[in-house]
């Protein structure tokens, strides 16, 4: 598809993560619908090796990885006719643990349940020139989607000792994901995400946030400064109310996705540009609406702003759902190879 | 304080009656329950109850959450303490009173289960003074139609969380003009725009849930 516009360096891609000086603008993706992965290649990417072919042709450093787990939460599932696929929805009132009861009741899973067999595959076929990220994440989200979203809210004053129960099994599970995936050492980049703000602003106060949550990603923080390899955020939302402590106390050296209604590319650049990489921006509802010509346009602006800078990981605002049209995506990638170096 | 000014202080501070742990420094005191009864008791107009002491606190929840003041959990302490006083008043309340400032269909577009935003909206709607139809989540075009036919003075609003669902606006818009309703219509959720609400054809776009009952007011013309 676009190898011949450029190889992977993953060296190069981790550099720009760190925010240090880049020549040109590297690609990121934090996920990309089987069944957009299926319109481009013409046949299903399935196997490790599928996806390292997929990602390579179309110009990424990497592939994502994540340990396999199932937690269940209260889901249903909505058909929507503009789509093939259906969509899985969590209760926002009615959660599987609302109270002690459910939650001694609930199976835990182990953390010897967790499991890292793809994984560790992905390191013994990843080529040298490419790198594997270790991601996982949603503590705060399996949270609330657990216990309902307003059932959380409530038992946040009524039980506070029921949520920080919940956030002790959950983050627990999620630390130690990460905790082994900092220990293999084919995984060169950490990624967490968990969803926190809508556009206008948090979804629960910033005090919540920093005593539930960040704690978590403060110790993720520490693995991965200890490992010295990036670590990257990703929430939706407008996030400068806590971004003091994402950059400071948790040490995330680059964020994910900056949604355009939530928060301006080049504003953020200007406050945060000289700390953090910024990763995606291009905004999901144009790939889905726009023409193809408006993307390459919409593209070209985002390169001005990280032009001759570095400091942008080129990508969707937040990731690739199987809606989005196939050629704008590709339009937005060739755009970038083409013209995303100085 | 007068039982009134205490009525509207329980709403924004969302304490709902005196079991109620939230906030923690109101705990055991009175709330909204307690107080609205004995402000009925001591025959305190409900119209007073209402536009005195449940609005007006409402209408300070919605500013204090749009300054990033509050979040969602404690705009839903308050919605749920005006609804505890609200439930009080209702049955005094005659229908077509001209307290209840219009009526509001609402429901989130098919193929979209999303709905803690559309029910804040519902319940900043309902605590400014609107009448709300709430069809839910997931509801198809031919349902919005058929509440539209059955409540023609109503205004509409939809709500969606994903590009691919809020297409389905422009459905639900196209097959009430095709059936000759003209009930005013606003759109809100995470993906909308006021540039798309333009391009469907809706009369009206919100950001928020406090946005959303000024938008209300402005489609049925009624002062703030």
């Amino acid at each position: 598809m676009f190898s011949h516009l450029r190889k992977p360096n993953f060296e190069h891609f981790q550099q720009t993560l760190f925010n240090k000086t880049s020549d040109y603008i590297p690609l990121i993706e934090l996920g990309i619908h089987p069944d957009m992965r299926k319109a481009i290649m013409g046949k299903s990417v399935t196997s490790v090796k599928d996806e390292i072919a997929f990602m390579r042709s179309l110009g990424y450093d990497f592939i994502k990885v994540q340990p396999g787990i199932h937690l269940e939460t209260n889901r249903s599932i909505a058909k929507n006719a503009n789509v093939a696929a259906d969509r899985s929805w969590s209760s926002e009132h009615d959660g599987v643990v609302t109270d002690w009861e459910s939650f001694e009741k609930y199976q835990w899973a182990k953390i010897s349940d967790l499991e890292y067999s793809r994984m560790e595959k992905a390191g013994k076929l990843i080529p040298d020139d490419m790198g594997i990220i270790g991601q996982y994440g949603d503590i705060y989200t399996t949270v609330w989607e657990m216990m309902g979203f307003e059932n959380f809210s409530m038992k946040m004053y009524e039980d506070p000792e029921l949520i920080s129960a919940m956030f002790d099994k959950i983050g627990g599970l999620v630390f130690s994901m990460f905790e082994t995936m900092a220990s293999m050492d084919f995984v060169k980049v950490l990624w967490y995400s968990d969803d926190i703000a809508y556009s206008s602003g948090l979804m629960v106060s910033p005090d919540f946030i920093r005593e539930n949550l960040f704690p978590y990603l403060k110790r993720i923080g520490e693995l991965a400064k200890k490992s010295n390899i990036p670590f990257i955020y990703h929430s939706d939302g407008v996030l400068y109310d806590v971004m003091p402590e994402l950059i400071n106390d948790i040490g995330i050296t680059s964020l994910h996705p900056v949604e355009p209604l939530s928060m301006d590319m080049a504003e953020l650049k200007d406050r945060v540009g000289d700390k953090l990489c910024l990763c995606g921006g291009i905004d999901v509802d144009q790939l889905c609406r726009a023409t193809s010509d408006e993307i390459r346009d919409l593209t070209r602006k985002f390169i001005e702003i990280a032009k001759g800078k570095g400091g942008w990981c080129a990508g969707s605002s937040n990731s690739i759902p199987e809606y989005v049209k196939p050629e704008n995506y590709l339009a937005m990638i060739e755009t970038v190879l083409k013209e995303g170096q100085w | 304080m007068p039982i009134l000014e205490s009525i509207k202080h329980c709403v924004v501070q969302g304490h709902i009656d005196a079991t109620s742990k939230f906030p923690k420094n109101m705990e055991g005191q009175e709330g909204v329950r307690e107080l609205t009864k004995q402000a009925i008791t001591d025959g305190v107009a409900v119209e007073d109850i209402l536009m005195k002491g449940l609005i007006p606190a409402m209408t300070i929840v919605g500013q204090r959450y749009e300054k990033n003041e509050i979040f969602v959990p404690e705009m839903l302490f308050s919605a749920k303490a005006m609804k505890s006083g609200l439930e009080l008043i209702k049955p005094f309340l005659l229908e077509g009173s001209d307290l209840i400032l219009g009526k509001v269909i609402i429901g989130t577009v098919q193929g979209d289960l999303h709905d803690i935003g559309k029910n804040l909206v519902c319940m900043m709607l309902e605590g400014a003074g609107f009448e709300i139809v709430d069809l839910g989540i997931n509801i198809p075009a031919p349902k919005f139609l058929e509440a539209a036919k059955n409540n023609p003075e109503a205004i509409i609003g939809m709500s969606a969380l994903l590009t691919v669902t809020m297409k389905n606006m422009k459905g639900v818009i196209e097959l009430l003009r095709v059936n000759e309703l003209d009930n005013k219509v606003f759109i809100g959720g995470a993906p909308v725009t006021p540039a798309f609400a333009e391009e469907i054809g809706a009369e009206g776009y919100a950001k928020n849930a406090n946005q959303a009952v000024r938008e209300a007011k402005r489609l049925l013309d009624i002062k703030a």
